[in-house]
């Protein structure tokens, strides 16, 4: 209550990603090398754990490991990863227009910040459970539930990051555009667009985690086809190691997806010092 | 992660002027209000309330609550113990940073429902699958958060106290604790969002009893009025945990920032 705006140091946040750059030269070589052992022994761990439980409910790494290239080998981990991934993309696309809508009116209005926020924390801050049973109970089995549920998790971050790259626009620049008449498209193309990118990336790359385990969790109580729908399959066959297998390639797919995600934020973003 | 503490953050500090939240909350009621006219399965609110005070006569409401409460919070201090150790570990050395960092960004990946299913073939329907879902749901965003803490001390500061000869509890509660502060409360704050999603799940799939089987249960039933007053309690007790308790700690533990 102290300060009408929030210091700069919460403003940088935003942009912040998350995995910190590490220097470059040797300890990049042995950070590989690291945590490519962690993993080995851990993978240890687990076979040894397995060897000694010796039962289908605790499959060896090796055995998921089949399990996964299996998966791969016969085409379902494509088609579900599409599968979801469509659903997502689809749900992105409403969050996107709903986020930039409410955005920009928080970002213009001390009103609709304050009116927003509560609604906003609500569907930020929702247990995944309710969204999946709801969107089960009003969509039915269909591709709709999941999708709202994508858009409906997405939108608090969309919607907070471009309030937060509307509020960092320059005043006086705005001001000056004003002075000198520019059109309003100019305005928009040339004041808020860079403005609004990095900051709408950030809030996709958060969004997206989000919505992505919301979205699977929508698949398991309810779908056809998808990630999440091959989850609860398994469960229902009592195959541990099909699970395992599934959370496997899911955590593949997330970490691809967000490498990714991050490296394009670098290349769209090189010419902007304070990220680069 | 980062957006939701700015964004509550904004919640407190944009003048929350009361007759905005009053009108968002209107706005959600009567949101849900069309929902339950075009939409013929969604339940009304009222009903809701209605049938949480059955619930509460009938002696299911707070039973069922203290259970779920206990394994929360039992599963919680295991996270934020184990947590902290392998936080301050990654804080503090390198090779620990290296090694844990990519499996904990793998483990935070995976999403809770996993964990419950898992749990639940594993250790059937107890005690300990909710304690277990809630331990490895909140396990990874502690560690992450920790770690984070460990890293903000500011060691020159340390240093130069110690030239100064100042004593060690006084280092502790003026230069540790105020650096340390935040982001340990972030710690508990997203372990409490991410394991409370994850008791639920649990709950849902693999017990027989608490506030996750009982939402199973009218649903399963159903009676979705049953359902949605249960959400209510859950979306009650989140808003009372983050926005009344952990809010106004974060507030105090970070002031010395906005001076």
């Amino acid at each position: 209550m102290t300060q009408t705006v929030a210091p700069p140091e919460n403003r940088s946040v935003a942009v912040e990603s998350p995995p910190r750059r590490r220097v470059r030269g040797p300890i990049r070589r042995n950070r590989w090398v690291v945590s490519g052992a962690t993993l080995l022994i851990a993978l240890t761990a687990w076979g040894a754990l397995a060897a000694w439980v010796d039962d289908p409910i605790l499959p060896t790494p090796a055995g998921v490991g089949e399990q996964v290239y299996a998966i791969v080998a016969s085409g379902e981990a494509l088609t579900n990863f599409a599968a979801s991934i469509a659903k997502i993309a689809a749900g992105f696309a409403i969050a996107m227009v709903g986020g930039l809508v409410i955005g920009f009116a928080m970002g213009r209005s001390r009103f609709m910040t304050s009116y927003f926020s509560l609604p906003l924390f609500v569907l930020g801050n929702m247990p995944g459970l309710t969204y999946a049973v709801f969107g089960l109970l009003i969509f039915g089995v269909g591709a709709g539930g999941p999708i709202v549920v994508s858009a409906l998790v997405a939108l608090p971050f969309i919607a907070m990051n471009v309030a937060e790259g509307v509020r960092s626009v320059d005043g006086n620049l705005l001001a000056m555009c004003h002075a000198f008449e520019r059109r309003r498209t100019d305005i928009l193309r040339h004041l808020y667009l860079p403005a609004l990118t990095t900051f709408v990336f950030a809030g996709v790359r958060y969004g997206f985690a989000m919505a992505w385990k919301v979205e699977a969790l929508t698949e398991v109580f309810g779908a056809s086809s998808g990630v999440g729908f091959m989850i609860r399959k398994a469960y229902q066959e009592f195959r541990v190691d099909d699970m395992l297998a599934w959370t496997a390639l899911f955590i593949i797919a997330m970490v691809l997806i967000e490498r990714g995600l991050a490296a394009l934020e670098n290349r769209f973003f090189a010419w902007r010092k304070e990220i680069a | 992660m980062t957006t939701i503490s700015t964004w509550q953050r904004q919640l407190r500090t944009r003048g929350t002027s009361a007759a905005a939240v009053t009108a968002a909350l209107a706005s959600i009621l009567a949101a849900w209000q069309v929902a339950v006219l075009v939409g013929n399965r969604v339940p009304s609110v009222t009903d809701s309330i209605q049938r949480l005070i059955t619930e509460a006569e009938v002696g299911e409401l707070w039973h069922n609550l203290a259970l779920s409460m206990n394994r929360f919070v039992l599963g919680l201090a295991a996270a934020l113990i184990v947590g902290a150790v392998i936080g301050v570990l990654m804080g503090l050395s390198r090779l620990a940073d290296l090694a844990f960092s990519d499996l904990n960004a793998a483990a935070l990946a995976i999403p809770a429902v996993i964990w419950a299913l898992l749990t639940t073939m594993w250790f059937g329907f107890g005690w300990l699958t909710p304690v277990v879902t809630v331990f490895l749901s909140g396990l990874p965003f502690v560690v992450v958060n920790i770690a984070k803490a460990t890293r903000a001390v500011p060691a020159d500061l340390i240093l130069m106290a110690r030239a100064f000869g100042v004593s060690r509890s006084r280092v502790l509660r003026e230069i540790v604790t105020p650096a340390v502060a935040g982001s340990t409360v972030a710690a508990v704050r997203f372990a409490i969002m991410s394991a409370w999603n994850g008791l639920l799940l649990a709950e849902w799939f693999g017990a027989t009893s608490g506030v996750g089987w009982r939402a199973r249960y009218w649903y399963d039933a159903n009676q979705l009025d049953g359902f949605l007053a249960w959400v209510l309690v859950f979306i009650l007790l989140l808003v009372i945990a983050d926005l009344l308790i952990l809010g106004p700690i974060e507030r105090y533990a970070t002031r010395w920032r906005s001076q």
